[in-house]
């Protein structure tokens, strides 16, 4: 199989798209679990492949330069990787009822992946037992929160993936990508 | 719509009303009645301050009020108590809140107080 080469165009494409995610990110922060990086992470996989692998460090690391250190940024490390990689395995699946789904129920679950994290904290300090208490416990407290999250990309994505995706497919063939 | 994504659809309600179901079965439960608890304020200079309280309160803000304890919040975030901040990206320093001497797991907003409670909000600098 021939390798494909790493061109100043993709990492160009990877800027931009870097930006539009850091831009959607910031426009709704003020809406509390209503975000449009889910969408987008999963349109870049559909669209544009293995360069949204690039993207996501990328937009972690900056995130972390623009807000204050706290534990989100652990969460960030692995979070935003799940909706990526699923795109990726499922690129061939066009349908936007599959990817509104998909995107709802990360959404939902957004709370149980992060408390992962406070899972592996309850486990530092008081052992597996108390870290699966913390973690439960974290989860069931935002419950309401991965609600809104879920109901928030399942609307989202019914509603803009079809023109977005056109978009982006007609991007990807007129940059030759 | 095929029979296939219809399914899906099904299982997508379900699952949502099994997480539904699952906050209201586990979610923290707060008991009504008199209740006589405890809270003590630790300040910035290791200074402690008791109040000792009958309450109806539900939740440990609604205590708080109760007792005349001060405090501001970002969401769930208490930054401030009695007037003195914490300011974590300033010098790690935060409120930590605990329950008969364990870290509440629950926001002041959710944090159920029950008979008996002895809460400690103390002025806790990370040390790594």
């Amino acid at each position: 199989m021939k390798a494909k080469k790493f061109r100043i165009l993709d990492i160009a494409v990877i800027g931009i798209m870097v930006a539009i995610l850091l831009a959607a990110k910031v426009a709704l922060d003020f809406l509390p679990n209503i975000e449009l990086v889910s969408f987008l992470v999963i349109l870049y996989g559909l669209c544009f492949g293995w360069r949204v692998l690039c993207v996501i460090p990328v937009f972690i690391v900056v995130q972390a330069l623009l807000y204050p250190f706290g534990d989100w940024i652990i969460m960030y490390c692995y979070v935003w990787w799940v909706p990526a990689i699923a795109a990726l395995i499922f690129k061939k699946v066009d349908n936007v009822w599959i990817w509104s789904i998909f995107s709802g129920l990360y959404g939902l679950f957004f709370g149980a992946l992060c408390s992962i994290t406070y899972f592996a904290f309850g486990c530092i300090e008081g052992g597996v037992s108390f870290g699966l208490s913390t973690a439960f416990a974290k989860w069931i407290s935002g419950i309401p929160f991965d609600l809104t999250h879920c109901i928030g990309n399942f609307a989202v994505m019914l509603i803009l993936y079809k023109p977005i995706r056109k978009t982006l497919t007609s991007i990807k063939k007129t940059l030759s990508l | 719509m095929n029979k296939k994504l219809i399914i899906a659809i099904i299982a997508f309600v379900v699952v949502i009303a099994a997480v539904i179901g699952a906050y209201f079965a586990f979610a923290p439960k707060a008991t009504e009645g008199s209740k006589s608890i405890t809270i003590e304020v630790i300040d910035d200079k290791g200074e402690s301050k008791k109040y000792d309280i009958k309450t109806d309160a539900l939740y440990l803000n609604e205590a708080m009020d109760e007792a005349g304890i001060t405090y501001e919040a970002e969401g769930t975030y208490v930054n401030t108590v009695n007037g003195i901040t914490a300011d974590y990206d300033k010098d790690m320093s935060y409120w930590a809140f605990n329950v008969n001497e364990t870290y509440c797991n629950y926001g002041i907003f959710e944090q159920p107080v029950n008979d008996g409670d002895s809460f400690v909000i103390a002025y806790t600098v990370y040390e790594g």
